[in-house]
């Protein structure tokens, strides 16, 4: 029980008590009753009540004093949290899976290269575009115009000498069978048609280097024109890596070259393969399709 | 009751802790619930939770000293037990007989039976009892709440004169109703 501290009555209320009793004695004995009084009312509550005052008292006080209450977003927010990660992970599955098709070359050529056009802007390198290059006979990134593939491969074309298929790289090997003379090692149906004329036009060694032939093979001239490359089994000095499909290849073997995976000679062996007769088509590279 | 560190004490009641507002709570609540119990509340446990509800609410907006916070803190109740008589007098109901709930109080509160001698707090209440409402009201804001005179007339509203000619009356009263039960 927790009864007030020890009254002591102000000045002015023991002058009032002494006015209102006459006499000390009578004025004291009214400040004890009011003593008493004030001792009576003031009296505590007991434990459970003050227990539960302060309870209430805490939970209408301002809530810095610690977890109590926690912020909730409303349910307004929440439903528009939920929609916006639902958008992005759908989003994010949906680009990531267009991303990975698009690798994977399982994507048309023209979805293909939009996709990686967009992840080029990002800054992300697909190799759907290599893939694709490959399969379309590398065509796409030539450094050089279609029309200037186009002249090589010549029958007979002595310094280049280098038929083939856009895409034929396997075929000429060294010391294979030796093509037909004027056979050009590109299928007729790998060319452009506008080729054709082109192509039987000789180039010789005057005029080395045909154009579309890969660095460092086209402008080497032939130390015979009439073969128009290196002996079979002698392959000239390797250059810088050839354009994919650099290589003469022997008839009957173009046709399996324009599956991608097959395209492309080895850098630096395509000329080794090229036969002496190579085709009209020889240095076609690239133009097979285009 | 003095609070020691009152200053410390109330800036912390401001930031929400929960041990300043029990240290107010123990320091003043007696007296709240006698100012109550001395106006005849039928319910004074209930005044003294809504009082110490409400400084809560509003200790962020409350400065001064102890002096000026006793005088904020039984404003409030004052005012929150002006509110219950005139419910009382809307609905014809008579005060509680400040005697009759000493007893009642005495016979249910362990703490009250065992600090105070039921036939001195019947007497006590009855002279209380009989005093009027203002005379009542300054009489027990200045013994059971240790106002000051300059404050209890802010209180109230009235002049300081007017708050020491009330409380003179008002002991005049109580000096005669005792001697009126001694006799008796």
């Amino acid at each position: 029980m927790d009864r007030t501290d020890q009254w002591l009555p102000p000045e002015d209320l023991l002058d009032d008590a002494r006015a209102v009793a006459g006499e000390d004695r009578a004025a004291l004995a009214l400040v004890d009753d009011l003593g008493a009084l004030r001792a009576a009312l003031a009296v505590s509550t007991d434990e459970l009540t003050a227990r539960r005052h302060l309870a209430a008292m805490r939970a209408a006080g301002p809530v810095t004093t610690g977890p109590r209450r926690r912020h909730r977003r409303s349910a307004f927010t929440r439903r528009h949290v939920r929609t916006a990660a639902a958008s992005l992970v759908t989003a994010a599955t949906l680009l990531g899976g267009v991303g990975v098709a698009a690798a994977n070359s399982a994507l048309p050529a023209p979805l293909e290269h939009a996709v990686a056009g967009v992840a080029g802007a990002v800054g992300v390198h697909l190799p759907s575009a290599s893939t694709s290059h490959r399969r379309n006979g590398g065509a796409t990134h030539h450094p050089l115009p279609p029309a200037a593939g186009r002249g090589t491969g010549s029958p007979g074309a002595g310094p280049s000498g280098q038929g083939g298929s856009p895409s034929a790289t396997t075929g000429g090997e060294p010391g294979g069978p030796a093509p037909q003379p004027g056979d050009g090692s590109a299928s007729p149906r790998l060319t452009t048609p506008t080729s054709a004329p082109v192509a039987a036009t000789p180039t010789g060694p005057s005029a080395p280097g045909a154009s579309g032939s890969a660095p460092g093979h086209a402008n080497r001239p032939s130390t015979t024109p009439a073969d128009g490359g290196a002996p079979p089994g002698q392959s000239k000095q390797p250059g810088p890596p050839a354009n994919p499909g650099n290589g003469g290849t022997p008839p009957g073997q173009t046709t399996k070259t324009t599956t991608p995976g097959h395209t492309g000679a080895a850098p630096g062996h395509a000329n080794a393969d090229a036969s002496p007769n190579a085709g009209p088509h020889g240095n076609g590279a690239g133009n097979g399709r285009r | 009751m003095a609070i020691r560190r009152f200053v410390e004490v109330i800036d912390a009641a401001r930031r929400g802790d929960e041990r300043a507002y029990e240290t107010l709570y123990r320091a003043l609540a007696p007296a709240v619930r006698g100012y109550a119990r001395g106006h005849g509340s039928p319910d004074p446990d209930d005044v003294v939770g809504d009082v110490f509800v409400a400084v809560v609410r509003g200790i962020g907006r409350f400065d001064g000293d102890e002096a000026a916070f006793r005088a904020w803190l039984f404003t409030i109740a004052h005012h929150r037990l002006v509110d219950e008589r005139r419910r009382r007098a809307r609905r014809g109901e008579d005060a509680v007989d400040p005697a009759a709930l000493a007893r009642t109080t005495a016979h249910t509160a362990p703490d009250v039976i065992a600090t105070s001698d039921p036939i001195v707090s019947d007497r006590l209440h009855r002279a209380v009892a009989s005093l009027t409402d203002d005379q009542r009201d300054v009489v027990l804001l200045r013994i059971v709440a240790d106002l000051s005179v300059a404050t209890v007339a802010k209180m109230l509203g009235k002049e300081e004169g007017a708050v020491k000619m009330l409380q003179r009356r008002a002991l005049a009263a109580l000096a005669r109703e005792l001697d009126a039960q001694k006799v008796a």
